[in-house]
């Protein structure tokens, strides 16, 4: 089927996922596998087919405004690849100037060797993986870099891409708040304009999880997880990173563009194994998913020409739903007008009576035209949503 | 099959749980070839999976054997399987009525325990010759010399020729065969007499609908006999009679001495009454007999859906259960905080909780039960006496003259080492000590405690307390006058009805309290604090105050997330059908399930 893309479209973002790590991390629950050999051209093949699938179904005239390689680990793709799938996305699509194209990378200097070629391909922003600063904590999490390796990485970093960004990993099993603040310190000095932070989730099908089930692994209390949350919220304010996500922090101009087509409910394509996609076309929102294992995925490709498990319509109430949730992860209030294109009949599916309450007691801003979380609503967002809808 | 009446046996078997009634049950079956071994199920009389698992006896059941015994003769043995618990404590005395003797099994590992006591007692006073018999003979643990001590000392019956069994293994059950037919009388009755039969338990069958269990004692009864209920003031016709080997044995006709059913296409058990006497329409007997007494609900609670919608569902299936059950009562109840429910009387509290079980688990229903109550006689100042079935109705105190509420007479048999414990929880509930004898090592004691207290938590406490040694049972004696007051249960200083309960006013500060330090650990955290109080009109007498949550947002969320966030917040939509809103607040309906239950360690 050949789909117009919608008028009022405002460009979309492709992530590209690259399955593969050379270990599993023992927090990590993303699509990620360990392969002894890759056949790399098939890989790149597989990219490349599945960005022409995608291409039959979005209009050339549509505008891609970021591309963001994801993973697993896709600083060990070959350059090539990444240079071919970059390429291959510019014949089909309008790019636009000013795009932003992001890699995750790991910072052990295999990969940081790379960031010359990866920059020459169109990379121009990375996001490093470094998690901590302490090496105790790096051999803690399964990482298989060091503190100093990290800093390297970073000052490489700098000599070729315009933007970096880091992630660090928080709230650690007997992490006190003095620790986490030089920790954080520390990193602020590295820092070059934006940073991730995330607090340490447990996550189910990961080894913590089993750990953190047998007793063998202690998470920080609510109240305790609540307090360096806060904590970090004021230093990052103090060090002019505006917190404008749940867990994403940046000065200036290094907001993650492509990380803000999510959180605004914008387009997007998933090529790779397990990635998602949300598509409008014609005025229907589609949610698109790919096969989760990478051999499936790549012989789905082969023989059906996409990797694509099923695309899925979304109706009205659950694209409202899923632009709220995301929405309010954001420090930007959530127009109403936004949330009638998604569903013109989407005041009724509030509880406005609930809204008005959250609003007296300081969860939500105090908006006649939008859904705002405050900071203290923000990091109390898992028993907001179920209350605000009907 | 006729056999004479001198070589009938009709006995019934006591024991408390666990002590081995059903298994020793199955091995007579066995034994005297009643079902064959693939036919065998464990717990053949228990058909209710309720009744398998719990090892309790709901409904009472017969079953005849034939059985040579030694002397050459065929006895026709009547295996009477009656509820052991006191709730059923009137099923048990009809089911007893309807026998000659019994058998008090007594487990070799563990002794006599109260509710044993009150069987044999009711047994005793039916005249029953008793056979002792001393089960789980072959465990290691087992005590005979020790069990036939405490039979002699506490119930005085003589159990020097007591038999000992295992049920399990089947040791010993040919000679207590050889007992029952020797030890125990044949029935008395005449046949040639008009028809006098005793109604001894009634139940529904989809196919056959109300099936009696019924004891002639004097006369025949035929199919196509015009039947006359004398209670239930009603004649029916007599469709099918015959016996149970445990299968169903149409046999056409039962004669004076003899157990077995009796059909008369009723549709409803309610239209029968358990002690009810039957004879022929057109040749009464000369006076009915004696005994009959109405069952009367003692306890009380109301039960909701969780899901509202449910509401239909939970009164088709409280219909269904009350098919079989004539003394499970039940009314349309609306709360404010619970919806449209049912306030429902049982016999006592096995009686709740297996309806509430039944409820759950056969017509898969999500309930939430109140906290149970007793009736309460409110006099008014104008002399009229209204009965509280439900706190929430309590009408305003300055009406009131006095409030009387039921008392009954336990009996508590506990080891030693646990007396002082359990002393002071009688104390604590208000008890009044009758009697505190020893029996060996244990210490019998007698107390009238007032019921409102036993209801809460007293029997989980006990059980507690003891380390699961104590046992307990109970009958209701009187209504006294007790200065009862009604205590309201607010948050964020709404009254939540369901909660809302009487108690005595000594009481108020220690119930108030452990109400909300309860419901503090069970309302999970919310975006705001949460002030939780027991109050006694408008005087608060206990307060806790949940703090707010600190933090709980994902850390992190894209966009492969977004599917599976959107069905995690569609479950919790869903799952907020399950929560109570009082204000601002959102209770969840396993808190309130979690904070009425009894038993707590507090």
């Amino acid at each position: 089927m050949v789909l117009t893309p919608s008028p009022t479209a405002a460009g979309f973002g492709i992530y590209i996922h690259w399955p593969f790590c050379l270990a599993k991390c023992p927090y990590c629950d993303f699509n990620s596998h360990v392969a002894d050999n890759i056949n790399q051209d098939n890989w790149c093949n597989s990219f490349i087919k599945e960005i022409e699938y995608h291409s039959e179904k979005i209009e050339k005239k549509q505008v891609v405004t970021s591309i963001f390689f994801g993973g697993g680990t896709p600083s060990l793709m070959p350059p090539e690849t990444v240079s071919a799938i970059i390429e291959a996305i510019k014949k089909y699509w309008v790019v636009a100037t000013d795009v932003e194209i992001t890699l995750e990378a790991n910072p052990t200097s295999v990969e940081t060797n790379k960031f010359n070629s990866f920059a020459k391909a169109g990379i121009n922003r990375v996001s490093i993986g470094i998690q901590s600063l302490r090496d105790d904590s790096l051999k803690f999490l399964g990482r298989e870099h060091s503190a100093i390796e990290a800093i390297n990485a970073l000052n490489i970093a700098r000599d070729y891409f315009n933007r970096t960004s880091f992630d660090l990993i928080y709230a650690r099993p007997n992490q006190t708040i003095n620790d986490w603040e030089e920790e954080l310190e520390q990193a602020l000095e590295l820092a070059q304009g934006h940073l991730s932070l995330y607090q340490l989730t447990i996550e189910k099908g990961t080894q913590f999880y089993t750990l953190h089930q047998r007793g063998e692994l202690k998470t920080p209390s609510d109240e305790e997880s609540g307090l360096l949350y806060e904590t970090t919220q004021k230093i990052m304010e103090n060090a002019g990173y505006s917190a404008y996500e749940v867990s994403n922090y940046a000065q200036k101009g290094h907001k993650s563009q492509h990380n803000l087509v999510y959180w605004r409910y914008g387009d997007y394509i998933g090529i790779g194994p397990g990635a998602h996609g949300r598509i409008a076309i014609n005025g229907n929102k589609y949610a698109t998913r790919a096969h989760k294992a990478p051999n499936i995925w790549q012989e789905r490709i082969s023989m059906h020409g996409t990797g694509n498990h099923d695309d899925i319509l979304l109706t009205p109430e659950e694209r409202v739903m899923e632009m709220v949730l995301m929405g309010l992860r954001l420090f930007e209030p959530l127009l109403f007008t936004e949330l009638k294109q998604e569903n013109s009949n989407f005041k009724a599916m509030m509880n406005w009576q609930a809204i008005e309450n959250l609003k007296e007691n300081g969860l939500l801003a105090k908006r006649q035209d939008a859904l705002q979380t405050t900071i203290y609503g923000r990091q109390r967002l898992e028993s907001i949503l179920p209350v605000i809808f009907i | 099959m006729t056999t004479e009446q001198k070589n009938i046996r009709n006995f019934a078997i006591i024991a408390h749980i666990d002590h081995g009634k059903s298994t020793l049950a199955d091995r007579l079956i066995q034994s005297c070839d009643g079902l064959e071994d693939r036919e065998m199920t464990e717990q053949v009389l228990d058909n209710m999976d309720i009744e398998r698992e719990r090892g309790i006896t709901i409904k009472s059941q017969t079953v005849r054997l034939m059985h040579k015994a030694s002397d050459g003769v065929e006895y026709q043995l009547n295996l009477m399987d009656t509820p052991g618990h006191v709730d059923f404590a009137y099923e048990v005395s009809r089911s007893l009525a309807s026998c000659e003797g019994s058998l008090l099994v007594v487990d070799a590992t563990q002794g006599v325990e109260a509710q044993t006591l009150a069987n044999v007692y009711q047994a005793i006073d039916n005249n029953h010759e008793i056979i002792p018999v001393i089960n789980k003979v072959d465990l290691p643990a087992a005590d005979v010399e020790r069990v036939k001590e405490q039979i002699e000392d506490v119930i005085g019956i003589d159990a020097s020729n007591a038999i000992e069994v295992s049920a399990k293994t089947g040791i010993g059950i040919d000679d207590l065969l050889e007992a029952i037919v020797t030890r125990l009388p044949a029935p008395l009755g005449d046949k040639t007499k008009p028809l006098k039969a005793l109604l001894i338990d009634s139940w529904y069958d989809a196919y056959l609908g109300v099936v009696i269990l019924l004891r002639v004692f004097d006369g025949v009864l035929k199919e196509k006999d015009k039947l006359r209920f004398i209670n239930a003031e009603a004649t029916h016709d007599a469709d099918r009679v015959g016996v149970f080997t445990p299968k169903q044995v149409q046999t056409t006709v039962l004669s004076a001495g003899e157990l077995g059913y009796l059909t008369c296409a009723i549709k409803t058990i309610s239209e029968t009454s358990i002690g009810d006497t039957i004879t022929h329409e057109r040749n009464l007997c000369d006076k009915p007999l004696t005994g009959f007494k109405p069952s009367v609900p003692m306890v009380f609670c109301s039960l909701f859906p969780v899901d509202a919608s449910d509401y239909d569902k939970l009164r088709d299936s409280l219909g269904k259960l009350a098919l079989n059950d004539a003394s499970l009562h039940f009314e349309i109840e609306s709360s404010t905080a619970l919806g449209l429910g049912y306030r429902c009387g049982f016999l006592g509290l096995l009686h709740m909780e297996i309806i509430q079980e039944r409820l759950e688990r056969e017509f898969n229903l999500d309930l939430i039960p109140t906290a149970p109550s007793v009736v309460y006689h409110i006099y008014m100042n104008d002399g009229k006496m209204i009965e509280l079935y439900n706190p929430a109705d309590m009408p305003d105190v300055v009406l009131i003259d006095h409030i009387e509420e039921p008392w009954i007479k336990a009996t508590i048999l506990v080891p030693d080492d646990y007396l002082g414990g359990i002393l002071k929880l009688c104390q604590e509930r208000r008890g009044e000590q009758i009697e505190l004898t020893y029996v060996g090592s244990r210490a019998m004691l007698v107390y009238r405690l007032p019921l409102n207290e036993i209801v809460f938590d007293f029997y989980d406490r006990l059980k507690s307390i003891s380390r699961g040694y104590a046992s307990f049972d109970y009958e209701i004696s009187s209504y006294d006058e007790g200065d009862l007051v009604k205590m309201n249960i607010l948050v964020n200083a709404e009254p939540v009805d369901a909660l809302a309960m009487v108690v005595h006013r000594s009481q108020t500060e220690r119930r108030g309290r452990q109400l909300c330090e309860r419901l503090k650990d069970l309302i999970p955290k919310q975006m705001f604090k949460i002030a939780i109080q027991a109050a006694i009109g408008g005087k608060i007498i206990a307060r806790e105050t949940l703090s707010a949550l600190r933090k709980d947002v994902t850390a992190k969320c894209y966009g492969g997330d977004i599917s599976r966030k959107r069905k995690l917040l569609e479950k919790q939509k869903k799952g907020k059908k399950k929560m109570r809103q009082y204000g601002n607040v959102e209770i969840p309906q396993t808190a309130f399930i979690a904070a009425l239950k009894m038993g707590d360690d507090k």
